[in-house]
């Protein structure tokens, strides 16, 4: 990865973006309207594309082309309409994304073209890399993908075992992690289905609405996104008070509201006990020696009350929580040291549905990224076929993609290779029995985008094989060299300098052949 | 996983005591790690972590009864296999003598062999450099459009590093026509157009940039308006770039302009009326000596007199008193 690295939290409701600074540590890059956060808000208005603040003063303007919480719908089939046009979550967080880079460039005064991004523990590999997608037509040719409260583990500097709660707006991931000598083990990550901050504004606005006696709201209309924009505020100073009053907008007779804090904690106590559930479980299964909570939902008093009582009590953060995140991607970006490596695991099962529809898992959670796996299967039936490639266990099982593979002899033998690189993306290669690769590219993961794999010869394996017969007869330098050339060759990628590469390497082999016999 | 590994192996790899405590075998795993985990140590390494964490897998899963039966098989069959040490090392004999002379010719044809291996081997390396120098021009093509992005960007700062970065050589023809829109979406700044005047162009690249930046005029700040006249003083069109800025509201900016007016005829009635409502004298000094110099419009008679007999400045006084007097305007 070429430095410097930016590390972004996308979050559903606010991105922040942090950037290593010699002697400075890390820092939090401030946004072009002044403050740390951005809203994760993006539009498309009559002079183009919008984000962050721009759009979010927008809203009330245009709220149906005016779109937040894109995170959550990556990778599905959703689409932004606007007239005509349709376009997809990673296209709507293009232009969020290039505000981030813009402002970090800005800030550093240099161009910035490698990035950490932060995702909840539960996306699975295709969301991974529609993000990764999002992030490389922004302008960041290399992106890592890390998940969120693993990187607020790497921002948090103590030795041990600790497990971290990370409540964000949308979502709520679980980590539990241990650090010794300046390895940092992911022992567990775990993703919950619960709902964030964002849906409690939802329920707090309906209820809102519902005092107000007013009939139910449209998503669109500008009322309903007022009344989310207060619910928001409202929420936030609940946490500090334990009675708030509320002033209806101009325009609505109704009197100023009394809201309790009593009253919000009853509409959100069944996701915190959901959340408080989860916590117990893998506190009594690792016993870590501490409970971290971050992100903004980490303030609310009844999470904390209840995971003191049924849990542990929360460590005293020494840094903002909604920061946590931020900081430690920007720490995962930096180039690895001996002082500061993160190993992580994979969260979910991977393996692909055999023909009666049975999951065959290759790569099983809990394993030690970079990691790869290979397994033999035998085609059940001729011609082209169709394969499924899942992702969870159990009744959490999805699809993530299906792989369209060429002609397939009926009992050929077809060996598939799932590899996952620390980067976090998932490469998929089948191998056939007459030695052709056919193999899906990290980023090109997912529905709806080409899934039929790229076909690549077998020639360059070939050569290999070639050079090895012939090495015993190289000294160990030329043999060196020689490996080099063949490492160049398969980087070069294809197109017509990989062509050349591999016709002049060809050349080189047969005339050793020849020489040598 | 591919790779199944023995339980005994596992202790090996992992370079413990076999039968050591699970926390032994976890901090033996970390320590590996960090010698071998592709992200420091690079990819080529990344088939020895595979296996450490395949090892380290195994064991973490494997139930105490697993390992100590394992252990015991290990121990039963090590015996068994253990070499002698008693058994000497025999030297070889010694061969006869022609074995020898053919041994020597073999080294001959040996070298004679490296030798053509070392060419094919060093024609490959140079073909292949051949090859990587196509590729990162290819590379540069992608710079390229990377400066295109950065220099449309929303944000101004980073259109300013952006024309930061193109210093140094004549810009490529997509990045050009970049400029061009960045000047036509956003209104100049000083930073941006003391960049910009700071870069080399080709000659049609100066007229170009000469007109977008002279469309903005009235956007463009004093100093800039300035400098870009000073910068278009040598180019064939600049009088298009002196008539557009006469449209300047800066009195220096327009004598500037004023100064350097140097056609046969007359700036367009408009502008001269303009010019002329003007007070400063700083303005009408070489607004009156053009006059002079060329033709007076008749409209213009009556504030050519009236500039002639109101006493503000000397010098506009003595300047349309001359072109009254030449004119035969009493």
């Amino acid at each position: 990865m070429s430095v410097p690295v930016l590390g972004i939290d996308l979050g559903t409701r606010y991105a922040l973006s942090a950037l290593p600074l010699q002697g400075k540590g890390v820092v939090v890059v401030p946004s072009r309207w002044g403050g740390g956060r951005t809203p994760s808000v993006t539009a498309l208005t009559q002079s183009g594309w919008r984000a962050g603040e721009d759009a979010a003063r927008s809203e009330m303007r245009n709220p149906s082309t005016t779109w937040w919480d894109m995170k959550r719908k990556l990778g599905s089939s959703w689409r932004a309409r606007c007239g005509r046009a349709s376009y997809t979550a990673e296209d709507v967080l293009v232009p969020l994304l290039t505000l981030l880079r813009e402002d970090a460039e800005a800030f550093l005064g240099a161009f910035i073209s490698s990035c950490v991004l932060t995702v909840p523990a539960f996306f699975s590999f295709a969301e991974r890399s529609a993000m990764g997608r999002a992030a490389r037509s922004s302008g960041f040719s290399t992106v890592r993908i890390v998940n969120e409260p693993t990187a607020a583990a790497l921002a948090f500097g103590t030795m041990g075992k600790f497990l971290i709660l990370d409540y964000g707006a949308g979502t709520v991931d679980i980590s539990v992690v241990e650090s010794e000598g300046g390895v940092w083990q992911v022992l567990e990550s775990a993703g919950l289905p619960a709902s964030g901050g964002r849906d409690f504004d939802i329920l707090l606005a309906s209820g809102l609405n519902e005092k107000m006696k007013l009939p139910r709201l449209e998503d669109n209309s500008p009322l309903w996104r007022t009344l989310l924009s207060e619910a928001e505020s409202l929420k936030i100073a609940l946490s500090s008070c334990a009675s708030c009053e509320w002033t209806p907008p101009a325009g609505i007779s109704c009197p100023p509201l009394l809201v309790t804090r009593e009253e919000f904690e009853d509409l959100i106590r069944p996701s915190i006990e959901q959340v408080t559930a989860a916590v117990r479980r893998l506190w009594m299964k690792y016993k870590p020696s501490k409970l971290l909570l971050v992100g903004g939902g980490s303030r609310i008093p009844l999470l904390r009350a209840l995971l003191e009582e049924r849990v542990a009590r929360p460590e005293h953060l020494n840094q903002c929580p909604d920061e946590s995140v931020v900081t430690g991607a920007a720490l995962y970006g930096m180039s690895p040291t001996k002082e500061r490596l993160l190993i992580d695991v994979l969260s979910q099962d991977l393996g692909i549905l055999a023909a009666d529809g049975t999951p065959v898992t290759l790569l099983e959670k809990g394993l030690h990224l970079p990691v790869r796996a290979e397994r033999c299967f035998y085609s059940v039936g001729s011609g082209p076929f169709t394969m499924s490639v899942f992702q969870g266990e159990g009744s959490a099982r999805r699809i993530i993609a299906s792989v369209q593979a060429p002609e397939a002899r009926k009992d050929e033998e077809i060996t598939l290779s799932f590899s996952v690189d620390s980067d976090g993306f998932l490469k998929i290669d089948i191998i056939r029995s007459d030695g052709r690769v056919s193999s899906i590219a990290p980023l090109e993961l997912g529905e709806g985008i080409p899934s039929s794999p790229s076909e690549t010869t077998a020639e360059a394996k070939g050569l290999e094989k070639r050079f090895a017969r012939l090495s015993v007869s190289l000294s160990p330098a030329q043999q060196a060299r020689g490996a080099a050339l063949l490492r160049t060759m398969k980087t070069l990628g294809d197109g017509d300098s990989s062509s050349e590469a591999f016709d002049s390497l060809e050349r080189m082999i047969s005339e050793m052949e020849r020489v040598v016999r | 996983m591919g790779v199944v590994l023995e339980l005994t192996d596992c202790f090996e790899i992992l370079g413990v005591q076999p039968g050591a405590h699970l926390r032994e075998i976890r901090s033996a795993f970390r320590r590996l790690a960090l010698s071998c985990h592709p992200d420091i140590a690079g990819p080529q390494k990344a088939k020895q972590f595979e296996t450490i964490a395949a090892a380290y897998a195994q064991l973490k899963s494997a139930t105490p009864a697993q390992i100590s039966e394992s252990l015991k098989k290990q121990k039963t069959h090590g015996n068994s296999e253990k070499e002698s040490p008693f058994s000497w090392r025999k030297s070889p004999p010694r061969r006869p003598k022609s074995e020898r002379r053919d041994e020597r010719e073999r080294e001959s044809s040996k070298r004679v062999q490296d030798l053509l291996l070392e060419k094919a081997l060093v024609e490959a390396e140079l073909s292949m450099a051949r090859i990587l120098e196509k590729a990162t021009r290819k590379d540069e093509k992608e710079a390229f459009s990377s400066l295109t992005k950065r220099l449309l960007s929303t944000h101004p700062g980073v259109r300013v590093l952006a024309l930061g970065a193109l210093s140094g050589r004549p810009p490529e023809k997509t990045v050009f026509s970049a400029m061009i829109e960045m000047l036509r979406m956003w209104p100049p700044d000083d930073d941006t157009v003391e960049h910009i005047l700071l870069l080399d162009f080709s000659d049609e690249q100066k007229v170009d940039i000469a007109a977008a930046l002279s469309a903005r005029s009235v956007l463009l700040s004093e100093a800039s308006a300035l400098a870009l006249l000073r910068w278009a003083a040598i180019l064939p069109m600049k009088m298009s770039v002196v008539r557009k800025l006469l449209s300047h509201t800066s009195s220096r900016v327009l004598s500037q302009a004023l100064a350097r007016w140097s056609e046969k005829s007359l700036p367009d009635d408009l502008t001269l009326i303009r010019l002329l409502k003007r007070e400063e004298d700083e303005v009408l000094v070489p607004l009156l000596r053009i006059l002079k110099d060329r033709s007076v419009p008749v409209w213009a008679y009556g504030r050519v007199k009236m500039l002639a007999e109101n006493p503000a400045s000397s010098a506009v006084r003595v300047w349309a008193q001359s072109i009254v007097r030449a004119q035969n305007l009493v």
